[in-house]
């Protein structure tokens, strides 16, 4: 039983974070390589911060929130001077970055990281694993509203806006560069909270937990699920996430199989299991709706003559994109 | 006091003067149009005003305050709002969303504005609807933007530049790949804008359509202003013609209405055209010559005993078998149709032009008959399928190919741009290097220069010698005049000439239809996607039509 919590948990705490990878990454459209450090700072912190400076969990959690949100508005700025295929990189290198500080610097522990992380306690009550859940559900409901609220908002549809054409987004009016920040911020400051829960329910961080591998599992949960939709970014993580434990008997092929999976995916639902444009979303919407199809459908909430598809719910820019949308004419 | 201001714009990138000394001025509810042939400046003179190119010297004021950053976000504040050539509404969002985010305005710089739920606005949406309506898109609002044709991208781009309510429009070539059905309809919607009280600046290739729709109109050529006036006066100036026709041989072409009417009919059969259908201006009499022209191409093509009775004028090469046959060939890029049912035969030691103003489909029509990008119909070459082969494969069985601005590679010799092309001949490069040096003596003293040091005639050498490393039989030479002085042009076709006397076929797509109607044996005239004229080509150089082909549509 405590097993499965703990499964459970670990899966919940990736949904967070790849709900929070969607806003950068689905509804802005910037490539974000670096989701693995802004969840290590926001577990550094709390570990930090609640064993040696002995304050509270929660105290440390707000710390923790404010601080990746500090670093996410870092990458922000840095990604309005560069695009696509060089922020990748660019996001890569910031992960490494943050990992070698991690190592390095004394204040965080070095190549040990910091152990024995004091349970956060809740009314005098200790955590135990069944808290530890319904934090973790808590955190992913918040992820969930923060996200669904930002794709019916203005700054939703001006994000979707330059992750379809920057050029025609800005001749448009939108305020490209503050957008594009808030999409990182938001994206960060959600690891962060991950990153909180995170660290006192392992009860020790060390600097390798948190590299480029966990950032790429991250942003494959939410292409596996489809990117765009926070729908998608959930079942990447429960299936990518829950995965590991399921092979554990074949464990010596279990990346070859997460591999695989991932390969296939993209190969034949490069929009996700369960994204926009995805063969399940039309049998959803079939279904639903015997006789329409899905851009019939204006259930997305409130009147006005816009549709269903929203701002939620686009591609990557490059190889997902469409095909043909490019040059015209001589 | 005008709306928009231009004085004394000057343009450079590097060394070279996109614009030089451009005064412009557009009063406020004033239709203007900016033509003139490929590389006239004009795509420069809308990014400036656009705010995407920083000019290098001269003044820009905008509604009476000097406009000193421009940068296309802040243009749309300042009343400039803009449409695009290619296709850049946002895809994944809908019709509606589209225009919405648009009309958002001030609501997306304050932070709470923008956090609010943009479908709870109905001072939003009910702007929106009625911008849609107003363009036509009302049926398509739910639809996704990526599902629309080109003729509705252009409508909600214009919807989604008026949703700002600028006080100038800037329309950037709207009518391209549209076709002739879609540039009546936006032409009528570009005319019913008039009511708002905007002015609307129209950069354009398709010169008689866009005259028709504006009050004034300015010419560019070579990035000067060679012409300004009512759309008429325009029309007729013969600089206008001349820098569409071409600046060899302007002779020729501007006496041609004169001289066509009195020619003699048998020689002039296979290109003449009832005299109604050419008296008649605009896209709808284009359709009517388009279809003759076709039935007059099939015809070329079918039978030798046919062909001989249509042809009196041509080389003697021409009663053989033709050496690349095209039959009803369609290009097409996703929604923009290129490329419409075209027809053209090229025989042995023909020396072939496909004249027509920029935005025909030429371009098109020979990265097709290089491989270069897809088409449908019908392509023989020599007995072969081309259309089933692709473009390395017809590199080697004997087409060679000169892109359209040359494309020579910069970083590599003159001698290193030769061996390149040569590597798949089986007696190895020297022999055929050797050939070409001979064939262009200038390129030889020049061997060991990088191919980016080169002049722009001989990078056009270049290119044609690369071409020919493959011991091509035919040629396919695309835009060879583009930006070179007169002289040059004129050393160019030499050379196009003379290979074609030695046996090998040239197939040419040409602006300058002045100098390439002069060298050619036969052309072709190229309109909207279609063959809408052909015949020889020193009877196509007498015909006033072919002006009209370049001023009427």
């Amino acid at each position: 039983m405590s097993y499965l919590l703990v499964v459970a948990t670990t899966v919940v705490i990736y949904a967070v974070l790849s709900v929070g990878l969607n806003i950068a990454v689905g509804y802005a459209g910037q490539p974000h390589l670096a989701q693995g450090a802004f969840l290590g700072i926001g577990a550094y912190m709390v570990a930090v911060f609640s064993t040696r400076y002995e304050l509270s969990f929660w105290v440390s959690m707000l710390i923790a929130i404010a601080v990746t949100a500090a670093s996410g508005l870092l990458l922000g700025v840095i990604s309005l001077r560069l695009r696509d295929d060089f922020l990748a990189i660019v996001t890569i290198g910031v992960n490494f970055v943050v990992v070698a500080i991690f190592q390095y610097v004394p204040w965080f522990g070095g190549a040990t990281g910091v152990y024995a992380i004091p349970l956060p306690s809740i009314g005098g009550q200790q955590f135990g694993n069944g808290e530890f859940l319904i934090l973790g559900l808590v955190m992913l409901a918040i992820a969930v509203a923060v996200s669904g609220y930002l794709a019916r908002s203005w700054l939703g549809l001006g994000l979707a806006s330059l992750r379809d054409d920057e050029l025609a987004s800005a001749s448009s009016g939108t305020p490209v560069a503050p957008f594009k920040i808030t999409a990182f911020v938001v994206s960060a400051a959600i690891a962060g909270m991950a990153g909180a829960l995170y660290a006192p329910f392992l009860s020790a961080v060390t600097p390798t937990s948190f590299g480029f591998t966990e950032s790429i599992v991250m942003l494959a949960m939410v292409m596996f699920g489809g990117v765009g939709t926070i729908r998608g970014a959930i079942l990447g993580a429960v299936v990518l996430g829950a995965l590991p434990e399921i092979f554990r008997f074949v464990s010596d092929y279990r990346l070859l199989i997460f591999g695989g999976i991932l390969v296939l995916v993209l190969r034949f639902q490069p929009q996700g299991i369960i994204g926009t444009d995805s063969a399940a979303a039309g049998w959803w919407s079939r279904f639903r709706r015997p006789g329409h199809s899905a851009d019939d459908d204006g259930s997305g909430g409130g009147a006005g003559p816009y549709g269903a598809v929203g701002a939620a719910g686009g591609s990557l820019p490059g190889p997902v994109d469409a095909p043909g949308a490019g040059s015209a004419g001589e | 006091m005008p709306l928009l201001e231009i004085e004394d714009l000057t343009v450079r990138f590097g060394g070279v003067t996109a614009l030089s000394g451009i005064d412009l001025s557009l009063e406020r509810g004033e239709f203007c149009a900016v033509i003139g042939p490929n590389g006239a400046g004009k795509t420069t003179l809308f990014n400036v005003i656009a705010g995407v190119i920083r000019p290098s010297s001269g003044r820009f004021r905008f509604d009476g305050a000097v406009v000193h950053r421009a940068r296309p976000a802040t243009m749309r504040h300042r009343g400039i709002a803009r449409t695009f050539q290619v296709s850049r509404v946002f895809g994944s969002l809908t019709v509606a969303e589209n225009v919405a985010i648009a009309a958002a305005g001030r609501r997306l710089l304050r932070p709470l504005g923008a956090l609010r739920r943009y479908r709870a606005d109905s001072e939003v949406s009910d702007r929106v609807a009625q911008l849609l309506a107003d363009t036509g898109l009302s049926r398509r609002a739910r639809d996704r933007a990526d599902a629309l044709n080109i003729g509705d991208v252009r409508r909600l781009d214009i919807a989604r530049a008026l949703a700002g309510d600028p006080a100038l429009l800037l329309l950037d070539e709207p009518a391209a790949g549209i076709g002739v059905d879609g540039m009546r309809s936006l032409g009528e919607l570009i005319s019913s804008l008039r009511g708002r009280g905007v002015s609307v600046l129209l950069v354009e290739h398709y010169v008689g359509w866009a005259l028709s729709l504006v009050d004034r109109a300015v010419v560019l050529d070579m990035g000067e202003k060679i012409a300004e006036g009512l759309p008429a006066d325009v029309r007729a100036n013969p600089r206008v013609i001349t820098a569409y026709l071409g600046h060899s041989g302007q002779a020729g072409a501007a006496e041609g209405s004169a001289a066509s009417g009195g020619r003699d009919g048998a020689e002039t059969a296979p290109a003449a055209l009832p005299p109604s259908a050419s008296t008649a201006a605009g896209p709808l009499a284009n359709r009517a010559r388009t279809a003759a022209a076709q039935q007059e191409s099939s015809t070329v093509g079918a039978t030798p005993s046919a062909r001989a009775d249509a042809r009196t004028v041509a080389p003697p090469t021409t009663d053989g078998a033709a050496l690349l046959r095209i039959a009803d060939l369609s290009v097409t890029y996703g929604h923009v149709s290129a490329v419409r049912g075209v027809s053209l035969n090229v025989h042995p030691g023909e020396f072939v032009t496909v004249v027509g103003a920029n935005g025909a489909g030429k371009s098109s029509l020979l990265k097709c008959v290089m491989g270069l990008v897809p088409g449908a119909g019908t392509m023989i070459f020599s007995d072969r399928d081309l259309l089933s082969e692709p473009a390395h494969r017809r590199a080697a069985g004997g087409i060679g190919y000169v892109p359209e601005g040359r494309r020579i590679f910069p970083g590599l010799t003159v001698e290193e741009n030769l061996k390149v092309t040569a590597g798949a001949h089986p007696d190895g490069a020297a022999p055929m290097i050797d050939q070409v040096f001979a064939m262009f003596p200038s390129l030889a003293r020049r061997r060991h220069q990088f191919g980016g040091n080169l002049s722009g005639g001989e990078q056009s050498m270049l290119a044609m010698g690369r071409a020919m490393m493959t011991q091509p039989h035919l040629l396919v030479a695309d835009e060879i005049t583009l930006g070179l002085a007169p002289v040059v042009v004129d050393e160019l076709f030499e050379h196009l000439t003379r290979m074609a006397a030695s046996g090998i076929s040239v197939l040419l797509a040409e602006q300058n239809a002045a100098v390439a109607l002069a060298a050619a044996d036969r052309a072709y005239v190229m309109e909207v996607g279609h063959m809408t004229m052909t015949g020889p080509a020193a009877d196509l150089r007498q015909d006033h039509r072919v002006i009209a082909a370049y001023l009427e549509m």
